[in-house]
């Protein structure tokens, strides 16, 4: 039997397309400089287990759980050992990047002196990536540490901002609303103690307009712990 | 002596005393069914879902590619390992999986051919990733995964595509020919879902009959005292798609018994889709 192969293999996503009306439509439809994408948050997502979190804002999804603490026979310190696991995304670089600002932001928050000789093990999954994917799993973290149980200085609100060339903001922007920004900020901020987690600037931010691109990220930031505070409610109530 | 005690230092015992009595620790009948909940469409690509039952929870994505029509593999599963799941494991369900594509099971070679505005075929064909991620892992992953899949498939949505290159023309189709028109949407054409059930098989060492008891799809726990656990898959008109299985089943009843159940609860599955 004949065997017939073909080199040709392009991705859908990088075919040209015939745009229509809806198109059209979704491009008139802009949002403000202050509102966020429709979210949704979630503490403890599987019935069976303790320290899950997800966070979907517009089409970004992220799943975070935590496993442990628990001892694995090696790690014998006067502290904890906290592991984060970053999965979903195809760019190494860009793994290696939040997984550290992931490490950073929830090992500054877990009391990790209370675990000695113990090791917390975050794992977080990007289902789907729309942009501000490390903000997502900031806040799928901290909903996550909120579900476990596990000792910490208190919730991180986070937030993704992007900043316009007119030096307008644009508050938890989609890929495609990026694409006209010259830079932003990811942004994690610990309400209770006034104290800041991660700060994740990228692109071309002037430096004289740093000062009110952080001071419009922790408004936003601040913003969102209401909704992040009626999702650890919920799942309180639930497990009740 | 506590139950909790009990279970800790001889779980072998404790669990034949709820077996015996017809029972899973957790109140749930032997052979009871459990809830399977999925979501469709909430992962990106093309088509993908979310399954939830019996202590898993997998996400499934599907991307898609557009080749030249070739006899080639179209379709690719790749089953993420994560600190539950070892690659070595997941690499033994991508290869359980991709025969169920191969013989047609779930949809047959000839509906993944690119369709046009008019829903004529071109000579351009589809070609999927199927990208399943385990989210939560205390029970069998084959059950979900062949649900999450089905899920995501129907799902599953594909632009139109205009095809710049005449029928005559011998040369080569080049990328810039071809072009996609999302004012004109396909649903793939699928077979009749497929089910997929677990059993483990538990041999009562201590009754006089050593019975084997049937326990339907037993979580990690009573999987671990199973001498023998087997997943069945069936598909359209009751056909058996895959069987799969580790240990030792030494009565065939049990194997039928078990292909009779899943059989059922892929009718229970097809009625719900058609009521819903």
């Amino acid at each position: 039997m004949p065997t017939i192969r073909s080199n040709l293999n392009i991705p859908l996503t990088h075919l040209s397309r015939i745009e229509d009306d809806q198109m059209e439509a979704i491009e008139m439809d802009k949002r403000s400089a202050t509102t966020f994408r429709p979210l949704c948050v979630k503490c403890g997502v599987f019935g069976a287990q303790d320290g899950s979190g997800y966070a979907e804002f517009g089409n970004t999804r992220v799943l975070a759980q935590i496993i442990g603490p628990d001892g694995d026979g090696k790690w014998e310190e006067d502290h904890a050992k906290i592991t984060v696991t970053l999965k979903g995304l195809e760019n190494e670089k860009q793994i290696a990047e939040y997984r550290a600002e992931l490490m950073s932001s929830a090992s500054s928050v877990i009391f990790i002196n209370k675990y000695p000789g113990k090791v917390i093990e975050i794992e977080v999954t990007v289902l789907s990536d729309d942009g501000g994917v490390l903000s997502a799993a900031l806040s799928a973290v901290t909903l996550a540490l909120a579900h476990s149980g596990i000792e910490h200085m208190g919730l991180t609100a986070s937030v993704h901002v992007g900043m316009r060339a007119n030096e307008d903001y644009i508050t938890d922007p989609s890929t495609s609303e990026s694409a006209d920004t010259l830079g932003g900020v990811t942004f994690a901020f610990v309400p209770n103690l006034s104290q800041t987690t991660c700060v994740s600037l990228y692109g071309r931010i002037p430096i004289e307009a740093t000062k009110s691109l952080l001071e419009f990220a922790k408004q936003r930031a601040i913003a969102i712990v209401p909704v992040l505070h009626k999702a650890i409610v919920n799942s309180i109530k639930e497990k009740q | 002596m506590s139950s909790e005690v009990l279970r800790g230092i001889d779980p072998l015992g404790y669990l034949t005393t709820f077996f015996r009595e017809g029972v899973f620790p957790d109140g749930r009948g032997l052979l009871d069914e459990q809830k399977l909940v999925f979501k469709q469409g909430e992962c990106g690509g093309v088509g993908s879902s979310v399954v939830s039952t019996q202590g898993v929870t997998v996400s499934c994505t599907i991307e898609a590619s557009v080749s030249l029509v070739s006899d080639g593999q179209l379709i690719n599963i790749q089953i993420e390992p994560s600190q539950q799941l070892s690659e070595k494991e997941a690499e033994d369900f991508n290869n359980l999986l991709l025969p169920l594509f191969t013989n047609g099971s779930f949809i047959l070679r000839e509906n993944l051919r690119c369709l046009d505005v008019n829903g004529k075929a071109l000579p351009l064909e589809w070609q999927f990733l199927i990208t399943v991620k385990v989210l939560c892992l205390e029970g069998n992953l084959l059950d979900a995964v062949v649900c999450a899949i089905g899920a995501a498939l129907a799902d599953t949505k594909l632009p139109s595509i205009v095809l710049n290159h005449s029928e005559g023309d011998e040369s080569a189709i080049e990328k810039s020919q071809i072009q996609a028109d999302y004012g004109t949407i396909h649903k793939l054409i699928l077979e009749e879902p497929l089910m997929c059930c677990s059993f483990g098989v538990f041999v009562d060492n201590d009754s006089k009959k050593k019975s084997e008891i049937l326990l339907m799809t037993p979580d990690i726990e009573a999987t671990s005292v199973c001498r023998a656990t087997c997943s069945v898959v069936i598909g359209k008109g009751d056909r058996i798609a895959l069987v799969r299985e580790r240990g030792r089943i030494t009565s065939f009843s049990l194997l039928k018994k078990m292909c009779q159940i899943t059989a059922e609860r892929r009718h229970k599955l097809v009625e719900a889709l058609r009521t819903a």
